[in-house]
C-alpha cells in the first residue's frame, strides 16, 4: 500500500514537470507548426537563471520562479522571431536549427555557470518533509502537484474562457480562415511561443527541486516530452495533461518494479501507442 | 552500334591493363642519393604530450582540475625532462563522446605527432581510442581509473596510473564490515562502470562475512531517485556508487526521504561529488562516509606541497581528477628519467613496469604482470576542515592489486 500511494506521488509529481514542458511544445506545434527541440535547453537555462537567482543572488524563490520564466520566454521569443520565422513549413530545417540552438545555450550556459552540476534547490517554505505512512515525503514534491494543477486550471481557462484561447484555437483547425477574419494571427502565435518558453522556464526551475541543474538536463527531459507529446496528442492542454500523467506514473511504477527496464519502458509505451492510435489519447480535433 | 563501342573499349582495357607493366618497368630509376654529411647535433627535440580531457560535457567539471593537475606537475618539472622541453597539447573530448575522443586522438597522433596521449577519463571515450592505440603503439598513459579494464580489454600500450576502480570500492566493503553492518544494498548506474564499483565492494563486503542484500541498477544519466527508494530493501547501509549530476541528487533526495537518519549512506566514490557540491548541499552531510583514492586533506609532505601549487594556480583546492592527471604526469615524467628522454613505445613501457612514484596519494607502484598501477584506498568522513565541507581521511588501507573484473550480477 505505501508502494502504490509513494509511487502514485512519485509518478504524478514528475509527471507535472512533463506538463509544463510538454505544453509550449504542444500549443507552438499545433498552432505553428514549429517543431522547436531547443524547448529543453530553454527548460535548462530557466533553471540556471532561478539557480542564480535564488542561490547565488539569496533572493526570494518566487521571484527567481519568475524571472527564470521570462528568461526561457525572451530567448525562446528570440530564436522564434530571429531564426525560425523564416523556416516556415520547412520541417527538417526546423530540426537542424533548434538541435543547433540546443548545442549553442548549452555551451552559453557551460560559460555563464561552468560544469559543475548544481545541488536541487527548494523554497525553503517547502524544504521539509512529512510523514506518510511510515516514512518521509517531501513536501516541494506535493506542491509541484499543486502548482502544477493551479497551472493547469490558468491554462485551460485562458484556452476555453478567452478571446485569445479562441484565437489560438481557431489557427490550429483553421489558419487561413482565422486570418482571412481579420485575426493578427502573428501576434497572437508568437505570444503563444513566448506562453510556451516562459512554462518551459518554469518547469525547469520546477524540475530543479527534484533534479538539481546540470548542462545535459535539456537532453534528457527533451526525450521524456516528445513521448509525452505522442501519447498524449499535439495541440490541447487536456492531451499534454494526459500523457505526462501517464509517462510519469509508468515512469515511477515501472522503475520501482521492473528496473531492468527502466531505460526502454517509455519507448515502449509511444511504440504502442503509436500502433494503436497514432494521433495520441486526447489530440486536438478529436 | 553499342555492340561495337562495347567491344572496342573492351579492347582498350584489356591493352590498358597488359601495357601498365610495361610502363611501371620503364619508369626511370632514380639516381642514388649522395651520402648525407654528418648532422650537427639537433637542439633537443621537444617531447610532445597530447592531453584528452572533459572540457564541455557531462564531465565538464572535471576539465579544470585535469588540465591545472597536468600544468601542475610540468610546473615542477620546469616544462622539460632528460634535457627536453615538454609542450602541451589539450583537446576536449565532451566527457562521453566516443567519437570526438578518437577524433581528437587521431588529429593528436597524425597532425600534432604527439609522442605520448594522455586520457580519455570516461571509460567508453577510452573504449573508443583503445584499438587506435594498440595499432598505432602510442604510449597512453590514463586519467582515472583503468585497473579493470585491463582484465578485459588488454591494451598493451595504455598505462592504467591511476590504478582500478574495484581496489578502491573492495577496500570499501572490508571497511564497512569493520564498522558493524552486516547487510548492504548497492546503487549503481547500469554501466560498466557502475559493475566493477558496485562489484568491488558486493566482493569485499561478502568476503568479510557480509551479505549485499540487493543491488539496484538505474540508466546513466539518472537524477531522480524517487521511485527506487519506492523498491528499495531495508539493509544496514546503502553504499552508492554514481558519476556526474545525479550524485549530488542521490544525496539530497535520501535526506528528503528521511533515510539519513535511519539508515547510514556510504559512497563508493566521492569524484562526482566535489567540495563545493558538499557546500552547496549543506552541513547536513557532515558525517558521510566516502571511500576514494584523493583527498586534499591527506597529510603528507608530497600533497601539501600539491595542494599549495595548485590553489595557487586555479584558486580550487585539488579533487580526485586533479590528482589523477597531475599523478599520470608525475609517473611519465619518471618514466622519461629513467629511460633519458627515449619516447620509443617499447622502451617506455619496459620502464614502467617496477617504477615506483611518490604522488600525494602515496607512493603508487606499477604491476609488472597486470600492467597498472597500485594505489593507496583511502575511507574518509565529510567534516569541516579550514572552514569548508571536505573529506577527510580516517582509514588508509594500502595499496593492493585489482580484486578482478565484475559483471553484472
Amino acid at each position: 500500500m505505501e508502494f502504490v500511494v509513494i509511487s502514485l506521488l512519485n509518478g504524478i509529481s514528475f509527471g507535472m514537470i512533463l506538463f509544463l514542458l510538454t505544453i509550449g511544445l504542444s500549443l507552438t506545434l499545433g498552432l505553428m507548426g514549429i517543431v522547436n527541440l531547443a524547448h529543453g535547453a530553454l527548460f535548462m537555462v530557466g533553471a540556471y537563471v532561478g539557480w542564480t537567482v535564488a542561490i547565488q543572488l539569496g533572493l526570494n524563490y518566487w521571484l527567481a520562479l519568475l524571472l527564470g520564466g521570462i528568461a526561457a520566454g525572451l530567448i525562446g521569443l528570440a530564436v522564434e522571431r530571429g531564426f525560425l520565422r523564416h523556416l516556415y513549413m520547412l520541417t527538417n530545417e526546423q530540426v537542424m536549427l533548434t538541435i543547433g540552438f540546443i548545442y549553442i545555450l548549452t555551451n552559453l550556459s557551460l560559460w555563464v555557470w561552468g560544469g559543475l552540476p548544481r545541488a536541487p534547490f527548494v523554497a525553503s517554505a517547502l524544504s521539509g518533509s512529512f510523514p506518510i505512512l511510515g516514512g518521509e515525503y517531501p513536501v516541494h514534491r506535493m506542491t509541484t502537484i499543486g502548482i502544477g494543477l493551479i497551472l493547469v486550471i490558468a491554462l485551460w481557462w485562458l484556452q476555453e474562457k478567452t478571446r485569445f484561447g479562441a484565437i489560438v484555437r481557431a489557427g490550429m483547425d483553421d489558419k487561413e480562415m482565422t486570418i482571412g477574419l481579420g485575426v493578427n494571427l502573428e501576434r497572437v502565435t508568437y505570444l503563444v511561443f513566448f506562453l510556451g518558453a516562459f512554462m518551459a522556464g518554469i518547469a525547469g526551475i520546477i524540475g530543479a527541486q527534484m533534479l538539481g541543474v546540470n548542462l545535459d538536463m535539456g537532453w534528457d527531459i527533451l526525450l521524456l516530452a516528445l513521448i509525452v507529446l505522442v501519447v498524449g496528442g499535439m495541440g490541447s492542454i487536456q492531451g499534454a495533461l494526459l500523457g505526462a500523467m501517464v509517462i510519469g506514473t509508468i515512469n515511477a511504477f515501472g522503475i520501482a518494479l521492473f528496473p531492468e527496464f527502466a531505460m526502454f519502458l517509455m519507448y515502449l509505451v509511444m511504440i504502442v501507442i503509436l500502433l494503436v492510435k497514432p494521433t495520441g489519447l486526447m489530440p486536438r480535433g478529436v | 552500334m553499342k555492340k561495337v563501342l562495347a567491344l572496342v573499349g573492351g579492347l582498350c582495357l584489356i591493352l590498358i591493363l597488359a601495357v601498365m607493366p610495361f610502363m611501371a618497368a620503364c619508369a626511370p630509376t632514380p639516381p642514388a642519393p649522395p651520402a648525407p654529411p654528418a648532422p650537427p647535433t639537433p637542439p633537443a627535440q621537444p617531447i610532445k604530450i597530447g592531453a584528452i580531457v572533459p572540457l564541455t560535457g557531462g564531465l565538464a567539471h572535471y576539465g579544470p582540475h585535469t588540465k591545472a593537475g597536468i600544468e601542475v606537475a610540468l610546473d615542477e618539472a620546469g616544462w622539460k625532462v632528460a634535457g627536453r622541453p615538454i609542450e602541451l597539447i589539450i583537446e576536449d573530448d565532451a566527457s562521453f563522446d566516443e567519437v570526438m575522443a578518437l577524433q581528437k586522438a587521431r588529429k593528436l597522433v597524425e597532425v600534432d605527432k604527439v609522442d605520448v596521449l594522455m586520457g580519455p577519463i570516461a571509460s567508453s571515450s577510452f573504449l573508443g581510442t583503445e584499438t587506435y592505440i594498440d595499432v598505432k603503439q602510442i604510449p597512453t598513459l590514463a586519467i582515472g581509473y583503468r585497473g579493470e579494464l585491463k582484465e578485459w580489454v588488454k591494451p598493451s600500450w595504455d598505462f592504467a596510473s591511476n590504478g582500478g576502480l574495484a581496489q578502491i570500492t573492495y577496500q570499501a566493503g572490508i571497511w564497512a564490515y569493520e564498522q558493524g553492518f552486516r547487510t548492504a544494498v548497492t546503487m549503481g548506474p547500469d554501466y560498466e562502470t557502475g559493475y566493477q564499483g558496485c562489484g568491488g565492494f558486493a566482493d569485499g563486503f561478502t568476503k568479510a562475512g557480509g551479505k549485499v542484500v540487493q543491488q539496484l541498477w538505474s540508466p546513466v544519466g539518472t537524477t531522480d531517485y524517487a521511485p527506487y527508494f519506492a523498491t528499495m530493501q531495508k539493509a544496514d547501509l546503502m553504499a552508492m556508487f554514481q558519476y556526474g549530476a545525479g550524485v549530488t541528487s542521490f544525496v539530497k533526495q535520501w535526506h528528503e526521504f528521511g533515510f539519513w537518519d535511519k539508515e547510514p549512506l556510504m559512497l563508493l566514490i566521492n569524484d562526482s561529488l566535489l567540495g563545493p557540491s558538499l557546500a552547496e548541499l549543506g552541513d547536513f552531510t557532515i558525517g558521510l562516509h566516502a571511500a576514494t583514492n584523493y583527498s586534499w586533506t591527506i597529510d603528507n609532505p608530497v600533497n601539501k606541497k600539491f595542494v599549495a601549487a595548485f590553489e595557487a594556480k586555479t584558486g580550487m583546492k585539488p579533487e580526485p581528477p586533479a590528482w589523477w592527471a597531475y599523478t599520470a604526469t608525475t609517473i611519465f615524467l619518471a618514466i622519461m628519467e629513467k629511460t633519458n628522454g627515449d619516447t620509443t613505445p617499447e622502451v617506455m613501457r619496459n620502464a614502467l613496469f617496477g617504477l615506483t612514484v611518490d604522488t600525494p596519494s602515496g607512493p603508487v607502484t606499477f604491476d609488472g604482470e597486470k600492467g597498472y598501477s597500485r594505489v593507496n584506498a583511502f575511507i574518509t568522513e565529510v567534516q569541516k576542515v579550514e572552514g569548508q565541507l571536505a573529506y577527510k581521511v580516517i582509514k588508509t588501507y594500502p595499496a593492493t592489486i585489482n580484486p578482478g573484473y565484475y559483471t553484472k550480477p
